[in-house]
Parts: C-alpha cells; sequence; structure tokens
C-alpha cells in the first residue's frame, strides 16, 4: 500500500479532474468558481506533493508497482514545478477568461488529465506506462490547444501538433518495440540490467529503438530539428495552455528524458556526441528563431526552443557523475517561474482575443503600469540569464557542469548563445521603458493573474537563492 | 444408416423447401413501398456513396463511432482478465472495479451532456 | 565561547530594515495619498534609538570581559569563500568600534528626532527618513564590519547616502551637481581603499582576512608594501574624509538638509578616514614613514581650510571649512601614532559640530532658508536657546577650556609636540588660533550686532521643542564629553586612551610635565588671540559687509582650487573622453559589433523563411532529421 503514497498528488489532481468533470455536466458551473476550485485542487496536490516529498525516503520507493514507476528526489520536485505550474496556468486561465469567452469547466478538468498525465510521466519506470502517461498529457493537451473553434488559427495549431504529435508517437512505439525485442523488457531496470552484461553494440535492434525513443523526447522538448511545429502551436493556442505546455510538459518530459538517458552507462557514453550537436544547434537555431519574431508568444515559443537547448547541455553533462538531477530540475523551475510570470502578466494585459501580442503593443508599459513592466523585466532578466535571478544560477549550474564533465566547447556555445537571446529578451525591455505610451492598458474585472506575476516575481529571486537542492 | 442421420437430412430438406417457398409467398402477397431514399445505399451519414470523398457530412456519426470504439476496447480488455481472474484474485477484482467505474463516470458524462441523443 | 554574541547583527540590521520599511511605505504611497509624517517619524527614529540602547550593551558587555581580551564577534553567513579568501559577513565589536558606536547611534537618534521638526511639510518626507536610516545601517556596518571587506560595504553604503541626501533637493541642477562630485571625488578614494585592501590581502591576506587574524600578522608585512598599503588606504581615507587633495567636495556637500549635514558631513561619515586608520593602527605603527604623511597632510589640510573658514559667508560653508579643518587636527593626531588621542577628537568633535549644525540649522530655519551670515545678525535675543547651545558649540570647538574642544585637540597637538613633530605642532597651535577667530567671527556676526535684513529679522523665532531638544542634549555632550579623558596634568586618568588602548598599536611617549604645561599654555594663548581679534573686529566694531580684494578675495574663492581641478583634470579628461567616443568607439568597437548583429540578424530572417508553416515540411524535416541522426550513430558505432 506504500506504493499510493506516491502517486497520491496524481491521485488528488486525478480525482479532482473527474469530479470536476462529473459535476460540470450536472451543474451550471460559473468560470470563476471552477476556476478557484481547480486553484484549490492544484495547490491541494501541490501541498501533498510537498509532504511526500520532504517526508524523505521512509519506505523502498526505487521502484515501485512492480518496477512500473520509480520515485526519487528528482521525480518528488519535478511533480513540485508541474503542479505549481498547473496552479499558475489556472490563475492565467481565470483571468484569461474574463476577457476571452470560449471557457467551461472541462477546460480546467483537461488541465488536471494533462497534469496527472505530468505527473505519471516524470515517475514512469517503463516503457509502456511512459506511453501511456505520455498519451493522457498529450491527448488532454491536444483538446486544449484547439480549445477555442471559433478561431482557424487555433484550428491549425491543434492539427499541426496533433499530426506531428501522432509522428513522434509512433516513432516512439516503434522505438519501445524494437527495445523490448532487443532487451526482453520494457522495464528501465531490466533493460539496464541486460545492457551491463551485453554490450550495447552487440544489439543495433537496441540501437535503433533508443534513438527512435529519444527522438520522440526530442520532439516534445522542442529540440532541433524537431522544433518545428511548436512556434506555430505556441502561438496558435490559448495563452493558459501555451503557459502550462511551455512548462510543464517540458518539465515532464525532461524528468523522463533524464531518468531514461542515464538508464546505463554504457548506453549514455554513446548518445554524449549526438546530443552535443542537438543541444549546440537547438540553442543557436532557436535564438534566430527568435530574433526574427514580432510576436511575444512566439518569441516566448523560439526561446522555449533554446532552453530546451541548455537542459540538453544538461544532460549531456550530467552523464559522467552521479546523476541526481539536481542541475535539470533546478533549471526547470527557474525557467518555470519565469515564463509563467510573463505569462501572467500578458492574461492580464492581453485584452480580448489576445489583441496584445507584439512587441510594439507593450510601448511605454512602464510609464502606465510601472509594476508590471518591472516584473516582466525581471522574468525577462532571469530568462536572459542575468544575475541576481534564477535564470542566471540555472544557467550557471548548468555551464559548470558542462565544464566539469569536460564539455568545454558546449559550456562557452552555451554562453555565447545567452548573450545572443538578450536581443529579444532586452527587446521586450526597450520597448516597455524607452518608448511612449499610446495607450492606457487598462484592466476590466476581478483578476488572480496579478498576484500569480507578483508571487513569481518574487520566486524568480527566491529560488535563484536557493542552492541545488539535490 | 443411423436414426440422426435421417433426421436431420429430414429437417434440412424440409427447410430446403420452405425457406424458398416462404419467401415467394411474401414477394407475391407483402405490402410493397419504395423510394430513392430507400433505394439509396447507407453508410453512416455519407451521402453520396459515389463520387468525390472530401464531402462534408455530420461529425454525430463519427461521435458515436468514437464511442463505441472506445466502450468497445474496454470490453475487449475485460477478456484477458476475466481469463486470468483466478490467479489474480482480489486485487486484480478490486483493479477491474475501479477500472469499471471510471468507465462508468465517463458514460455518467457523456449521457448527462447529451451526446447519445440524435438531435 | 563567551565572545560570541548574537545581538551585533541587529545593530545594523534595525536601521536597515526601517529604512527597507519606509522605502516601500514611501514607493507604495508616492503617487497617491503620502502617509501622515507622524507614522514615518516613529518609525525613522525607533530604529536609532534601539540602537543606542544596543550600543549601550555592547559597551557593558565589552567592559565585563578581561581588558586584555576585549572583543564580541558574531558571524552571519559565509559571504565570499574563494581560495585563500574566506570572508564571513559577520560583525566586530571592540574597544574602538563601541566608542564609535556609541556616539554615533546617539548622535544618529538625536539628529532622527531633529530631523521631524526641520523636515516637516517636505513633500518627500519618507524618502528623506528612508534614507537617513539606511546611512545610518550603513555606517554601522562600516563600524562593525569583521573585516575590511564588510567594512567596505558599510564605507560604500554611506557614500552612496551621502550622494543621495546631497541631492536630496533634486530639482535644484547645483544640488545634484554637488552629490555628483561627493560622489565622483569618493569613488577616487575607494579606489586607493581597494587597492590597499587588495595589496593587504596579497601581503598577509592568507592567514585569514578579519582584523584579528590581520593584526596578529601585521608583523609579516615587509616595509615597502606597507608603507604603499597605508598609503593606499590613505588615499581612501583622503576622499571619504575631506583631505588634500580630496577635499573639495565636502563645501559644496553642504547642499543638502542641514541635519544631514550635522549627521552625515559632520559627525560620523567624514570621520570614517579616521577611524579606518585607527582601526589599522597595527599596520600603520608598523610604518612610522606613512603617519608622517598622514600627519603632515592632515595639519595642512587644517591650515589650508582654516584660511578658507576667514573668509565665507555662507554660515553652512564656514562650518564645512571648520569641519575639514577639524578633521585635519584629526589626522595629524592619528598620523604621528597618537591613535586614541586622534578617535578622541572624533569623538568630541561629533558632539561639538552636530551641535553647531544643528544650531545653524535652526537658524537658517527660523530665517526661511537664509544661509548667508551677513543677511544676519542680532538673533540672540529671538532664539536665546539656539544662542546658548551655539556659543557652548563655538566655545568648543575654538578649543576654550574647559569645554570638551579643548581637552581633544591639546591632546593631538601635545601628543604631536611629544612625538617629536615640531612642525606639526606649530602649524596646528597657529590653525587653533585661526579656528577661534572664524568660529567666532561667524558667531558674533549671527547673532550680535544690529539685524541687517530687517524684514527676516521680524519673522524670526526659536525652533520647535522636537529641535531644540536635541541641541540641550548635545550641548551638554559638548559641555562634559572632554572630561572622559582628562590628562593627567589636570589630575585625570585619560580615560579614553585606556579603555581604546586594546584595539590600538600605540605607545606613549614619556615626556616632562614642563613640555605638557608649555603645550596646555600654547593652546590657551592661540585660543585667546583668536578670539580677541574676532572680538575686535566683529563684536565692538559693529561689523559691516566686508568687500574682500587681492589675496582676502583669493581666499574666498578658496584659491582657485576647484578651478584649477576643473582645468588640470576634468577638462583634459573629457577631452579624451570626445576623442574616443569620436574616433576609437565608432570605428574600432562599435564597428565589428555592428557587423555581427547585422550578419546575426541577417541570419535569422533567413531562418524565418524556414518555418514555413506547412505541417508536410515540419514532418519532412522531422524525417530528414531522423535520418541524418541515424547515419551519425550508425557511423560512429560502426554498425
Amino acid at each position: 500500500m506504500l506504493d499510493f503514497i506516491i502517486i497520491l498528488p496524481l491521485l488528488v489532481v486525478g480525482a479532482g479532474a473527474i469530479a470536476l468533470m462529473l459535476l460540470a455536466s450536472m451543474e451550471n458551473l460559473s468560470e470563476g468558481s471552477t476556476a478557484l476550485v481547480s486553484i484549490g485542487i492544484f495547490a491541494f496536490a501541490f501541498a501533498v506533493q510537498l509532504m511526500v516529498s520532504v517526508s524523505g525516503n521512509v519506505a523502498p520507493y526505487e521502484t515501485a508497482f512492480s518496477g512500473m514507476l520509480t520515485a526519487s528526489t528528482f521525480t518528488k520536485v519535478a511533480g513540485l514545478i508541474i503542479l505549481a505550474c498547473g496552479l499558475f496556468s489556472c490563475m492565467i486561465a481565470q483571468t484569461y477568461f474574463t476577457q476571452n469567452k470560449f471557457s467551461s469547466p472541462e477546460f480546467y478538468s483537461l488541465m488536471m488529465f494533462a497534469a496527472s498525465g505530468m505527473l505519471l510521466l516524470t515517475m514512469a519506470a517503463e516503457l509502456i506506462t511512459l506511453f501511456i502517461s505520455l498519451e493522457i498529457m498529450s491527448l488532454a493537451i491536444y483538446v486544449l490547444v484547439g480549445y477555442d473553434r471559433s478561431r482557424i488559427k487555433r484550428s491549425e495549431a491543434v492539427l499541426k501538433y496533433l499530426m506531428l504529435g501522432a509522428f513522434a508517437g509512433a516513432f516512439f512505439t516503434m522505438g519501445a518495440a524494437l527495445i523490448y525485442g532487443g532487451a526482453g523488457s520494457t522495464r528501465f531496470a531490466l533493460i539496464s540490467k541486460y545492457l551491463a552484461t551485453n554490450s550495447f553494440l552487440e544489439s543495433p535492434v537496441l540501437v535503433a529503438g533508443t534513438l527512435l525513443v529519444i527522438v520522440a523526447f526530442l520532439f516534445k522538448v522542442a529540440a532541433f530539428p524537431f522544433h518545428a511545429w511548436v512556434v506555430d502551436v505556441y502561438d496558435g493556442a490559448p495563452l493558459p495552455v501555451t503557459g502550462f505546455m511551455a512548462t510543464g510538459v517540458k518539465t515532464a518530459i525532461f524528468a523522463v528524458f533524464a531518468n531514461f538517458i542515464v538508464l546505463d552507462n554504457g548506453m549514455k557514453g554513446v548518445w554524449v556526441d549526438y546530443l552535443f550537436y542537438v543541444a549546440v544547434f537547438t540553442m543557436f537555431a532557436g535564438n534566430l528563431i527568435a530574433i526574427g519574431q514580432n510576436n511575444l508568444k512566439r518569441m516566448l515559443a523560439a526561446s522555449g526552443i533554446v532552453h530546451s537547448g541548455y537542459l540538453i547541455i544538461a544532460l549531456v553533462a550530467v552523464g559522467t557523475e552521479n546523476f541526481t538531477g539536481g542541475v535539470i530540475i533546478f533549471y526547470l523551475a527557474a525557467y518555470a517561474a519565469a515564463t509563467l510570470g510573463v505569462f501572467t502578466a500578458l492574461a492580464y494585459l492581453g485584452g480580448t482575443d489576445e489583441r496584445r501580442d507584439s512587441f510594439d503593443d507593450f510601448k511605454g508599459l512602464a510609464k502606465v503600469r510601472p509594476y508590471t513592466a518591472a516584473a516582466i523585466t525581471i522574468f525577462m532578466l532571469s530568462m536572459a540569464g542575468i544575475p541576481p535571478t534564477a535564470g542566471f544560477m540555472g544557467k550557471f549550474y548548468i555551464i559548470t557542469d558542462a565544464i566539469r564533465a569536460d564539455q568545454m566547447l558546449l559550456a562557452v556555445l552555451g554562453i555565447v548563445s545567452s548573450i545572443l537571446s538578450m536581443w529579444y529578451y532586452l527587446r521586450l525591455v526597450i520597448m516597455m521603458y524607452f518608448k511612449e505610451p499610446e495607450e492606457s492598458f487598462e484592466v476590466s474585472g476581478v483578476s488572480l493573474a496579478p498576484v500569480g506575476t507578483m508571487i513569481l516575481a518574487v520566486s524568480v529571486f527566491a529560488i535563484g537563492f536557493y542552492p541545488v537542492f539535490l | 444408416m443411423s436414426a440422426e442421420l435421417v433426421l436431420s437430412s429430414v429437417i434440412f430438406f424440409g427447410l430446403a423447401v420452405i425457406i424458398p417457398v416462404i419467401m415467394l409467398l411474401t414477394a407475391v402477397f407483402g405490402p410493397r413501398s419504395g423510394g430513392v431514399a430507400k433505394n439509396d445505399a447507407y453508410e453512416s451519414g455519407i451521402k453520396h456513396v459515389v463520387g468525390m470523398a472530401d464531402q462534408k457530412f455530420s461529425v454525430k456519426f463519427y461521435l458515436l463511432a468514437i464511442l463505441f470504439l472506445i466502450f468497445d476496447i474496454e470490453a475487449v480488455f475485460m477478456y484477458p482478465w476475466a481469463v486470468s481472474l483466478r490467479e489474480l484474485g482480489m486485487f486484480g477484482f478490486l483493479e477491474m472495479v475501479v477500472f469499471i467505474l471510471l468507465l462508468l463516470t465517463g458514460l455518467i458524462y457523456i449521457l448527462k451532456k447529451g451526446v447519445l441523443n440524435w438531435r | 565561547m563567551e565572545h560570541t554574541v548574537s545581538y551585533l547583527v541587529l545593530i545594523p540590521l534595525l536601521p536597515l530594515l526601517g529604512a527597507l520599511l519606509m522605502g516601500l511605505m514611501y514607493l507604495v504611497s508616492c503617487k497617491g495619498k503620502a502617509f501622515p509624517e507622524k507614522i514615518y517619524g516613529i518609525i525613522a527614529c525607533i530604529g536609532p534609538a534601539l540602537t543606542f540602547i544596543l550600543a549601550l550593551k555592547v559597551y557593558f558587555g565589552l567592559k565585563g570581559l578581561p581588558e586584555d581580551s576585549r572583543y564580541l564577534v558574531q558571524d552571519v553567513f559565509t559571504w565570499i569563500k574563494v581560495g585563500d579568501l574566506d570572508i564571513s559577513m559577520g560583525f566586530f565589536a571592540d574597544p574602538l568600534s563601541s566608542l564609535m558606536l556609541l556616539f554615533v547611534t546617539l548622535i544618529g537618534t538625536l539628529i532622527h528626532v531633529y530631523s521631524v521638526g526641520y523636515m516637516a511639510k517636505d513633500e518627500n518626507f519618507g524618502k528623506f527618513f528612508a534614507y537617513l536610516n539606511l546611512f545610518l545601517g550603513s555606517m554601522l556596518i562600516l563600524v562593525l564590519g569583521s573585516s575590511p571587506v564588510v567594512m567596505f560595504v558599510g564605507w560604500e553604503g554611506v557614500g552612496l547616502c551621502s550622494y543621495l541626501l546631497i541631492s536630496y533637493y533634486s530639482t535644484e541642477t547645483n544640488n545634484v551637481i554637488a552629490g555628483n562630485k561627493a560622489f565622483i571625488v569618493n569613488r577616487i578614494g575607494d579606489l586607493g581603499f581597494v587597492l590597499g585592501m587588495s595589496l593587504l590581502f596579497w601581503a598577509i591576506g592568507s592567514g585569514g582576512f578579519d582584523y584579528m587574524s590581520l593584526r596578529a600578522n601585521a608583523e609579516q608585512i615587509g616595509p615597502g608594501v606597507g608603507l604603499a598599503i597605508c598609503l593606499l588606504l590613505f588615499v581612501g581615507a583622503t576622499g571619504k574624509s575631506a583631505q588634500i587633495p580630496l577635499y573639495v567636495w565636502l563645501p559644496d556637500a553642504m547642499a543638502g538638509p542641514t541635519p544631514v549635514s550635522a549627521l552625515i558631513h559632520a559627525a560620523t561619515m567624514v570621520t570614517a578616514g579616521v577611524y579606518m586608520v585607527a582601526r589599522f593602527s597595527f599596520i600603520y605603527a608598523e610604518v612610522p614613514a606613512a603617519g608622517t604623511v598622514v600627519a603632515w597632510i592632515g595639519i595642512l589640510t587644517a591650515l589650508l581650510a582654516a584660511i578658507f573658514g576667514c573668509f565665507q559667508r555662507d554660515i553652512k560653508k564656514i562650518l564645512a571649512y571648520s569641519t575639514v579643518s577639524q578633521l585635519g587636527y584629526m589626522f595629524a593626531g592619528v598620523g604621528v601614532a597618537a591613535y586614541s588621542a586622534g578617535i578622541f577628537h572624533v569623538f568630541t568633535h561629533a558632539f561639538f559640530k552636530a551641535l553647531l549644525f544643528l544650531g545653524a540649522g535652526s537658524v537658517i530655519y527660523a530665517l526661511h532658508h537664509e544661509q548667508d551670515i551677513w543677511r544676519m545678525g542680532g538673533l540672540k535675543n529671538k532664539m536665546p536657546i539656539t544662542y546658548w547651545t551655539m556659543l557652548i558649540g563655538c566655545l568648543a570647538l575654538a578649543g576654550c577650556p574647559p569645554f570638551s574642544g579643548f581637552f581633544s585637540k591639546d591632546e593631538i597637538l601635545f601628543m604631536a609636540l611629544a612625538s617629536g613633530h615640531g612642525g606639526v605642532w606649530l602649524v596646528g597651535v597657529l590653525v587653533a588660533a585661526m579656528t577661534a577667530f572664524y568660529t567666532f567671527r561667524m558667531f558674533f556676526v549671527v547673532f550680535h550686532g544690529k539685524p541687517r535684513d530687517e524684514h527676516a529679522y521680524e519673522h524670526a523665532h526659536e525652533s520647535p521643542k522636537v529641535m531644540t531638544v536635541p541641541l540641550i542634549v548635545l550641548a551638554v555632550g559638548a559641555c562634559f564629553a572632554g572630561y572622559l579623558n582628562i590628562p593627567s596634568i589636570f589630575g585625570g586618568h585619560l580615560g579614553v586612551s585606556h579603555w581604546l588602548a586594546p584595539s590600538l598599536t600605540e605607545h606613549h611617549p614619556h615626556v616632562s610635565v614642563w613640555l605638557e604645561v608649555l603645550a596646555v599654555a600654547t593652546s590657551i594663548a592661540a585660543f585667546g588671540c583668536g578670539i580677541f581679534f574676532a572680538w575686535k573686529k566683529f563684536y565692538v566694531a559693529t561689523a559691516e559687509e566686508p568687500f574682500y580684494t587681492g589675496l582676502a578675495n583669493f581666499a574666498y574663492n578658496k584659491f582657485m582650487v576647484d578651478e584649477l581641478y576643473h582645468y588640470l583634470l576634468v577638462v583634459p579628461y573629457k577631452l579624451l573622453g570626445t576623442a574616443i567616443s569620436k574616433s576609437i568607439e565608432p570605428f574600432v568597437t562599435d564597428g565589428p559589433v555592428k557587423v555581427v548583429v547585422w550578419l546575426y540578424g541577417a541570419l535569422a530572417n533567413a531562418f524565418k523563411v524556414v518555418q514555413v508553416g506547412y505541417v508536410r515540411v515540419y514532418a519532412i524535416y522531422m524525417v530528414i532529421g531522423l535520418s541524418v541522426l541515424s547515419i551519425f550513430i550508425s557511423r560512429s558505432l560502426n554498425l
């Protein structure tokens, strides 16, 4: 029964999702109260996850449910980040739906389903579980991306995402099948045991299978050359969904990616060279795409590619030491706080139908709404990696890790990419501070997003002061 | 020649005679109705069976088909469970109860949303 | 451990918290309705008052310890740890810092109270007190820091607050320029401090960089390096404490509100340099040559400032030059290795100079921001409390026995004579006479004679209680602070010097009683001369506004030092800057950067084309990617 403790937060979110779904079919729920309820559910799940995390390993959680799931501090903190992302995304949604009228309670229900998929994904230690959780997450996200059926842009986005996602899903299934064929098991632990006794090179089937699985992961985190969908989809999706995708999905995938890649030392050695190139190309392709964008959401999507590149550096670097994932999780937390921060601000500044979406639309924001502008600046600086923000510390840990793993070139390229990224991050800051305002940025209605902005602005610093905790 | 063989050949031959006779009689005496709709081929909502394939048709058919698929697959999932029920024991039983309950919530949602009502 | 305590951190923390709180309150309310002044006043005064109580606690805590190990420490957290350099954010209290603590917190508290009255109805009331509290917190970090680096944090903090408060009335361009001047000149000094600190670390830092370790290792410093360290640190001190050649900012700093001048530019911050030299007495004691330089620069500054002081007409500028002059005395004191005498002068000076500034503030307040002494006069009857307290302050400044200034100044001059620095002593006596002269010139012109501006005189009035009470308290201090350190010739036993002894590395020379009598007698004579001339010129003959010509005009214009600096340093520097910005920057540095930026932008636009937006193209990318990866992997694995 102790096994159930580690999936307790998942049960909370899942049960919440089902209950909300049933309730939505019976009662006529108001948008505001649904948002509050779902924020409450996420908060409760967060608290539960926190308790699970701090209680330590009171029981041998290494493998749970006969090796289908695994639990470590790494996965638990990843779960915490995911639940926090869910919480803030619900805040964003609440504010967003005061200005955009296509909400229904199922929206929040789907957010929770997606979150439960993500939670399961972080803990997955077996290929079939992994696939199922990947699909739970992806299906919910597909629906959410296309939630606003009235606009063609959204439908286009969901079509692209669904098609390419199915493509990647097929890669994954194929890869999983090949791995099973090669190693004789779908459980990570047994694959690892097989690899320990048999050379990786003896089994081309395993190599091909692993390649396909990794490609599926790279697709989900939008790494080069599987990144092309991300800009269109992030742009097309409704704001809260984009926020949730950018942070929650990335956290979940990187958690399972790390769990998968460190299966075996022999296996990892093969991938380092390859991931090296992926990381470099991802960072620079992301930067190049981001520089060309005029739309804020598209820029953030492209910058998400760059951040994926950094996280892949961490994966490359993690290899040589005993893996704890602390660096990855720290970076994810920093990235999630800053990204969601921008999205919370956009939620109440965006206006009806996301009217304000380009750099030019935020001209002179600092003069009209100084606090919001300051908060956005903090988030931008954190993403650009300027001390003393969390983003700086995250990059710092990743770079030092890379140096420690003798990946000097990668570290240098990471720093160069970080410098390049200032181009588009500071562009927004310049717009906000050095241009004259052309409108008054009125915000109507009661909204929670400003609260979220404030909390996240503080936490950008708070996370920065918190040392790597794993 | 055994008694069973005789009996069965009698029955089969009897049927072979009686059924065509009945059909013939219905064709002769039964009431008739006709028309374009009746003569058309039926393909769940597709209006024109002959012609271009990129025509629009009601999503309601899809919805029903998908719902059918979901519940159908879930029923399929119960076969292996039923076979190994003895080995799985109480734990397996409870697992399946949870599974079916989850399905049930889905069904309730569908019903309440009125998806099954053909509007 | 009995030396480790937990309340030291509270001393700087309380004012800093106050600053934070008031700063936030001010920020929140700066657009709408401001918080009432009473709330700010209470928050502003509560922090300093509590720190004063804590300072007393520190004092008694130290007193309870045996004399040879009188110190308290508290390490809050490890701040910097790189190689040999291990610096904790720690605080350290010994007799020296406890003395500084006591008067800084006491005078700080009084000036906060005074400011509540002086700054009343100011539109940025909250901001002012946030800065003032921030200043006090920084000053206390400076005093209590356990290592030069922590001290430097406070050092920079007070510099910042000084800048902020000088430019406080920021609507006037001149005030802003004065603030900038103070800040920039201080930066020059700070560079010296940083270099000195780095050199110190290079020399003996590996054994620990807190004062106790440094002191223990001081003997390992070579004479050449020691001299360099001392002089570089002294450069820092000349910046902060306004000595030649960096004194020019202090008179201009009078642009700030008067309480600021009293607290920062008279009583506390400007004495930081003296405190620093005394704090590093263990190094200065190793290098007597450095001490001689310090002493001469100090006493020449005193002379120069005294000359300027005799010709100024702005009441605050007179006081500013007298501050520079007194600071010169202090450096003369620490320069001749009489550290305790120098610090004692810091202590007494804090009282009477704060008193004089606050008194001047009271006069300025009464006359609606009139600062020209030649437009005052006859205020004796209108403002009796201010008059009497100012009289005490002037007597103390002029060195009249038995007021506090007499004992401390006399001790410095005597020590200069006793340690064989006859020249320093001689100039010192001359300056003493001039001090008495310009002090009473100001006093007589302001308070005696006929009112020169009838209109202002009619409206003059005594200041409110919140301002006069601090004056009275400070006057008591100015009267009696000297009794803490009465030399043996007057039957005392140099209490403060003995108290400070464990913190300082100094040797009391043994000289004959007659030398001491000679020193005292000359001091009194100098005072007498000075006051006599002032009395004759400005009291007996009802003085009219003078018209300066020739040398006097030259002195009134401060020997053109500002102009000299301007044409010798600022103008060439600006020319150099313009030249670089016109020639080198656009082509040599900007050029390549711009080319790179353009290239990258073009590349980005090219890359934008790849994002065509068709699913089929994206799917092809994926397939191509997968294929390339497959080839790559099969090649690298030789499959």
